[in-house]
């Protein structure tokens, strides 16, 4: 076993898997923590594939995944998509989640239509499933630059964070410019969604984000503790996906990371003080 | 302790939306007042709460601050379902996060242990230091409201507004957070609260402002709470506003 693991090491790309998603983890998970507290669950799954369109023309003007143009694509579909759906729920009768599912459909049509358009060297499954053995430089800056920018804005917002979620009527009663919070998080929610697309593709981005953190909310009651356990379960769950998807032949390493990630999730569920076999949330 | 005026409004006219729903209001408030706000659904009593709170802007009139205030300087406490109990949060944290400082840029705030000294003071003062441990979820109707009184005490503005306070809460929570209310006004807080359950705040109501039909009443308990004004303009019946306006004047306070 341990010839192995001392085999695979010796593999740049291995060590490149590791380190990326070691470093993403730590980012993804207190944003998926919040996510999963301000119910923004699947507003984040549906922001995921808003971002493919500006991603896709990112691609085909630079002719390649750079990350400059990742970023300034991926940031500017997300932001689009998330503030017209805000905007159609403020001046429409449709409410924000049905807008917000109509417009991310819309952008991941259109994000594939166009990636079509730039020919077969398009690498549409790694699109989809994202290309975590094979992280190159570039995108290793970026989930260290996010992971930095989370942890810095977290360290300065916690607190209007953990009110502004708890209770918003208050928040806003007491903070002069309450927005800044939401959109603060938003966009810090769309920059880990790029980072992490790189490494599980637009379907499975999410998944590293809420999973640990639906995972961990059946084990703690306080939110120090809460998070924390959610970046221990992602970072196992990308050190176990990585070495089945090395032990197996033909395993896909971004499933494998988001199914052991899943296996957390029902265990937790089953065995945690807050899971099933707890009342406390009977109704 | 000298009792000052804070706010004297005259004309002022609030709404949301297209809609107006109070014309001309005049009402003061000063510290050490106890004010309830008191109308039928629609009234406009969330609305002018939110007036006060610099949330809504006027719409006519002047209303003019005697003191300037900053936002956070004015405590809110909103009704309670708007709160997310499975937030994992406990009792003692809820209490103390009265006094954390919310700015985003700016990360100052109380010393830790200054502000663990006023959690545990107002811990004692709302009777929860039995149960501050408890995660948020686990705690009663009761409790929570008087964790969420626990953080207006650490918070120790000198505008209290309340919104439905005593919705859902046992009657002892009842009756001691009533008495931590009439401790503020004597401490030369000013109170604001509205309130559905007129009895129990009526005894010690310094001044009412009565919101109905578009227009807004505003004096001592006694004057404004007549029958013709209860029916005239809180959708009441005669029956109903005799008997409000009995409870009021003692004739039936043991009914």
């Amino acid at each position: 076993m341990f010839d192995m693991l001392e085999t695979w090491w010796n593999y740049e790309f291995v060590r490149r898997a590791l380190v990326a998603t070691f470093v993403l983890s730590i980012s993804v998970a207190p944003v998926g923590c919040f996510l999963v507290l301000r119910r923004l669950s699947l507003a984040g799954e549906a922001l995921a594939h808003a971002i493919v369109p500006g991603i896709s023309i990112a691609f085909l003007v630079s002719g390649g995944l750079t990350v400059g143009a990742m970023l300034i694509g991926g940031v500017a579909a997300g932001l689009a998509v998330a503030l017209s759906a805000t905007m159609l729920a403020r001046i429409s009768i449709i409410r924000e989640e049905a807008g917000l599912a109509s417009l991310y459909l819309i952008a991941l049509a259109l994000g594939v239509f166009i990636l079509s358009l730039g020919g077969s060297a398009v690498p549409l499954k790694s699109f989809l499933f994202g290309k975590i053995l094979g992280m190159s430089d570039g995108t290793l800056v970026l989930i260290g630059v996010t992971a930095t920018l989370t942890l810095v804005s977290f360290a300065l917002m916690l607190r209007p964070l953990i009110v502004s979620t708890l209770d918003p009527g208050f928040f806003e009663s007491q903070v002069r410019r309450a927005w800044i919070v939401n959109v603060w998080f938003m966009l810090l929610m769309v920059l880990n969604l790029i980072a992490s697309f790189r490494a599980l593709g637009t379907l499975m981005a999410v998944g590293l984000m809420i999973l640990p953190a639906t995972s961990a909310r059946y084990w703690v009651s306080n939110l120090t503790g809460y998070v924390f356990v959610s970046m221990t379960l992602a970072i196992g769950s990308c050190l176990i996906g990585i070495v089945l998807s090395l032990t197996f032949a033909n395993v896909p390493t971004g499933p494998c990371i988001i199914l052991v990630a899943g296996g957390f999730f029902f265990f937790s569920a089953i065995l945690g003080p807050n899971g099933l076999r707890s009342s406390t949330f009977e109704r | 302790m000298s009792f000052q005026t804070l706010i004297t409004a005259t004309g002022v006219s609030w709404g949301y939306g297209a809609r107006t729903v109070v014309n001309g209001a005049d009402f003061s408030l000063s510290s050490g007042d106890l004010l309830a706000v008191v109308g039928h659904n629609g009234a406009g009593k969330s609305s002018f709460l939110k007036l006060l709170l610099g949330l809504l802007p006027s719409r006519g009139g002047a209303l003019r601050w005697h003191e300037k205030y900053r936002f956070g300087d004015i405590a809110y406490l909103g009704q309670r379902q708007d709160l997310d109990r499975t937030f994992p949060m406990k009792a003692y944290d809820l209490v103390a996060s009265g006094g954390w400082n919310l700015s985003v840029f700016d990360v100052g705030g109380p010393a830790a242990d200054t502000l663990h000294r006023r959690t545990m003071a107002a811990l004692a003062r709302v009777g929860l230091v039995d149960a501050m441990a408890l995660p948020l979820h686990a705690l009663s109707g009761g409790q929570l409201q008087r964790a969420l009184f626990g953080r207006a005490v650490v918070q120790n503005a000198s505008i209290v507004i309340l919104d439905e306070p005593f919705a859902g809460v046992d009657q002892k929570t009842e009756g001691d957070l009533l008495a931590l209310i009439t401790e503020w006004t004597r401490e030369g807080k000013a109170v604001v609260l509205v309130s559905h359950d007129l009895s129990s705040v009526l005894d010690c109501a310094t001044s009412v402002l009565l919101l109905g039909n578009g227009r807004a009443r505003f004096g001592p308990p006694d004057t404004v709470l007549t029958n013709e004004n209860l029916a005239d303009q809180a959708y009441m019946s005669p029956g109903e506003a005799e008997w409000l306006a009995g409870l009021f004047s003692g004739s039936a306070r043991n009914v």
